[in-house]
């Protein structure tokens, strides 16, 4: 009996299992203090193309949610991960990340990617522009065995800080 | 001829025997290993065979196709795709349950998430879970200027510019029905529909294990694995014994 449990441990971390860490109305709920306008970002070609070279992502659709009070604009984007997407919730307050969160994932392995640990590195990251690519300000340490996971996280911090930029909150000035 | 020497004359022979016969292996099995170790940067992984013949021989069966009317087009769903007619559009999660014409827009209703496509097919967006979408869906239809899906008992309208769903109770709903694909078109959806099935790197997964020529295929894989033993063992004592000869 003991072998057939061995067996099944064995074979647990190759079993995908889409796990809801949060959901997006707990994210949004955390995120501001009230109720945030939702707002639509549209994308055009210029948008996508920029996306598309300097991220490396691609944005097939035509607009993107988010939600946005003051300088503060949440993002719930997605990326695939090795096989899976994973759903990350990112706020952004005057063009730093405030919070990332690890919303929905999906993977059967690089879960570590989810924990404090690792999520907080992203905080107060900004965009920087290198050798006509886009990346973070911070330094952003990888996982063995998670790379992959970890390249779609830092792909969708960047999107994120990119489409923040894109908006009318980017140039929020608070009215004294 | 001592009985030593006669043994290693034998064993050099083997050894040369098993080399040339091994080598095509080694060359396939090398070159397959180097590809599955750099799937991702020959991007293996999300490439498709697109052969007949190879599709053929993976026996993919022809996919389930579920499918609507709008307008004169037809919308249908294969293997999670959406086609437009026989043109592919997007993917879509859970089975599609009816599409809806809007003023601005179209929407493609499947039971996890709507897709909103603009008159030109380009995605305007999905809208799932993440928005707090009803799921899962059973019917979807035209009420007034919205789209109106079923979801357990309730009848719900969808507001997908506020992303506000609200019960409705005395409304009627023109439900979307599935209807019978002319067979031109099934034929081009089940073509596009096949060739999202089996992956490069599966095909070359399937090469470098023998799987592709299936038991008979693995079974040489595995003679070939215990040659690659002897091949090994029987240099190590040709070199051995070569180099005692010369000492001696």
């Amino acid at each position: 009996m003991t072998k057939y449990w061995f067996g099944f441990l064995l074979l647990l971390p190759t079993i995908a299992v889409s796990e809801v860490l949060k959901s997006s109305e707990q994210f949004i709920a955390e995120a501001f203090e009230s109720s945030p306008k939702r707002e639509v970002l549209w994308l055009n070609q210029e948008i996508k193309a920029q996306v598309r070279d300097e991220i490396d992502y691609q944005l097939n659709q035509l607009r993107v949610r988010y939600w946005a009070q003051g300088s503060r604009t949440a993002w719930i984007l997605e990326e695939v991960g090795k096989e899976e997407v994973i759903t990350i919730g990112i706020v952004v307050d005057k063009n730093k990340i405030e919070h990332f969160d690890v919303l929905v994932y999906r993977e059967s392995r690089g879960g570590e990617i989810k924990h404090g640990f690792f999520t907080k590195q992203f905080i107060g990251a900004g965009l920087t522009q290198a050798r006509s690519k886009m990346g973070l300000s911070e330094r952003i340490d990888g996982i063995t065995g998670a790379t992959l996971s970890v390249r779609a996280t830092k792909k969708v911090a960047t999107l994120a800080l990119f489409l923040h930029q894109q908006t009318d909150y980017a140039t929020h000035v608070e009215k004294k | 001829m001592s009985r030593k020497s006669k043994l290693r004359r034998n064993i050099t022979l083997w050894h040369k025997r098993i080399g040339v016969t091994s080598a095509v292996f080694v060359f396939i099995l090398s070159a397959t290993g180097f590809l599955l170790n750099h799937t991702s940067d020959f991007s293996l992984d999300s490439r498709y065979i697109t052969s007949s013949w190879l599709l053929k021989l993976y026996s993919v069966k022809s996919p389930e196709i579920r499918s609507y009317k709008l307008g004169d087009d037809w919308i249908s769903q294969a293997e999670g795709s959406l086609f437009f007619n026989a043109e592919y559009l997007s993917s879509c999660d859970g089975q599609l349950m009816g599409t809806v014409s809007l003023e601005n827009y179209w929407v493609a209703v499947c039971k996890k998430s709507s897709v909103l496509f603009s008159f030109e097919n380009s995605v305007i967006e999905i809208i799932d879970g993440t928005f707090g979408l009803p799921a899962p869906i059973a019917r979807a239809g035209l009420c007034g200027a919205y789209v109106c899906v079923r979801s357990g008992e309730a009848d719900i309208r969808l507001n997908f510019e506020s992303l506000e769903w609200v019960g409705i109770v005395e409304q009627a709903v023109l439900w979307s029905r599935s209807e019978r694909l002319p067979s031109d078109l099934a034929a081009g959806v089940e073509l596009v529909s096949k060739s999202k099935v089996i992956s490069v790197e599966k095909l070359v997964l399937d090469l470098h294990a023998g799987r592709f020529f299936g038991w008979a295929g693995q079974f040489v894989v595995d003679v070939m694995a215990l040659c690659f033993c002897l091949f090994a063992g029987s240099g190590i004592y040709v070199w051995a014994s070569k180099r005692q000869k010369s000492k001696s």
